[in-house]
């Protein structure tokens, strides 16, 4: 075969090759930083935000469930630790702590260790590598971020259209914020 | 022929085989489990997950929840693998999923929800209306249907999720082995 063919088809290898896992790569980090920009918006990090219920109207993450409440606190440990406390609701509430890379790293729900009854609170200290206090006070779980950036998302199930407004005054009492 | 355009042309090609492969790799790789018109991956948002299911999770199920916590199934198709049209009338039909709580929701070809008057996405294990024996039929239709109707838009794909909220451990042990319901295809206009 002529040597300027082989040569031209080792590039064109070469290339696909380094794009499709540089693109794979860039993916989830790429979709997952949009997501947390649309979701929080300037400015709202480290704070809690209760989304009304889910609508055809919202289209900032695909395939949201509208059988569900979520509150979402967008993660930003780069000033050091983040205390979350979320008072739980039956029948499911969950807390899930996702990275930057979309990974989900902690999650904890209201039936899990003898399970919460409605309105006892999970408790956690989320902090980056290496910058977890050595006083995290009793009855907080220490948790260890694997990058600075991420998210905090709770789920509690919407029974009915009744329960809405039970859910909405409960949920007033979560708290996001960087531990002092 | 000019030189640059000769090189030009590797990359172009290099690109273009990327962009397919990618393509591939996204889609063909998915649905590691299935039952009946039902799929699931099991990886969803684990951090076991490797590259491409990181990639698939933040294209398609951003922000899921791992197995123990919630597992999702999801069908593009009825029981006899037919594409899910909103020109036909489905009729679903099952018990209880086998989770502390469950729900079954519709979602269009952007993966959003369906927009309708009625503002019905979804029904689950406390908004279904039961029959005698405990057991339930949704209707999945862009015409209005009695009891539990789930509305869809005419002229358009649609695809639904079926969602086990703390599955039993049966569930994640064996997921093809769950079982949901069928999607029975009645009529089309």
């Amino acid at each position: 075969m002529n040597r300027r063919l082989i040569q031209w088809i080792a590039v064109a290898l070469g290339a696909a090759i380094v794009l499709h896992v540089a693109i794979v790569w860039a993916i989830p980090r790429v979709i997952m930083s949009v997501a947390m920009k649309r979701i929080g918006g300037e400015g709202s990090v480290n704070a809690f935000m209760h989304t009304p219920r889910t609508t055809h109207e919202f289209r900032a993450v695909v395939r949201p469930s509208p059988d569900l409440a979520y509150s979402i606190c967008v993660l930003d440990l780069s000033d050091g630790p983040v205390v979350i406390e979320v008072p739980a609701s039956d029948p499911y509430t969950s807390l899930a702590l996702y990275s930057a890379i979309t990974d989900n790293y902690f999650v904890r729900n209201n039936r899990q260790d003898g399970g919460l009854a409605e309105g006892e609170t999970i408790r956690i200290v989320v902090a980056a590598p290496g910058a977890m206090p050595a006083d995290v006070p009793e009855g907080y779980e220490a948790v260890t971020a694997p990058t600075e950036k991420g998210l905090a998302l709770v789920r509690r199930v919407i029974e009915n259209d009744e329960a809405m407004p039970r859910l909405d005054a409960l949920r007033k009492f979560s708290v996001c914020a960087r531990a002092s | 022929m000019n030189r640059y355009l000769y090189w030009a042309s590797a990359l172009v090609a290099g690109a273009a085989l990327a962009a397919v492969s990618i393509a591939w790799a996204m889609t063909a790789l998915q649905g590691e489990y299935r039952s009946g018109p039902w799929y699931t991956s099991a990886v969803f948002g684990s951090v076991d997950a490797d590259m491409y299911t990181r990639a698939r999770v933040a294209m398609f199920g951003l922000l899921a929840l791992d197995r123990r916590e919630t597992m999702y199934y999801t069908a593009a198709t009825d029981s006899e693998g037919n594409a899910l049209s909103g020109d036909c009338t489905y009729r679903i039909e099952g018990g209880d999923l086998a989770a502390h709580w469950w729900s079954i929701t519709a979602y269009d070809a952007a993966s959003f929800l369906i927009e309708n008057e009625q503002r019905v996405y979804s029904f689950s294990q406390t908004t279904t209306e039961r029959e005698p024996d405990g057991s339930f039929v949704i209707r999945v239709s862009a015409d209005p249907q009695e009891k539990n109707w789930l509305p869809v838009k005419r002229g358009e794909s649609f695809d639904m999720t079926a969602r086990f909220y703390n599955p039993e451990a049966s569930i994640y042990a064996d997921p093809s082995a769950a079982v949901l319901p069928v999607i029975v295809k009645e009529g089309c206009k």
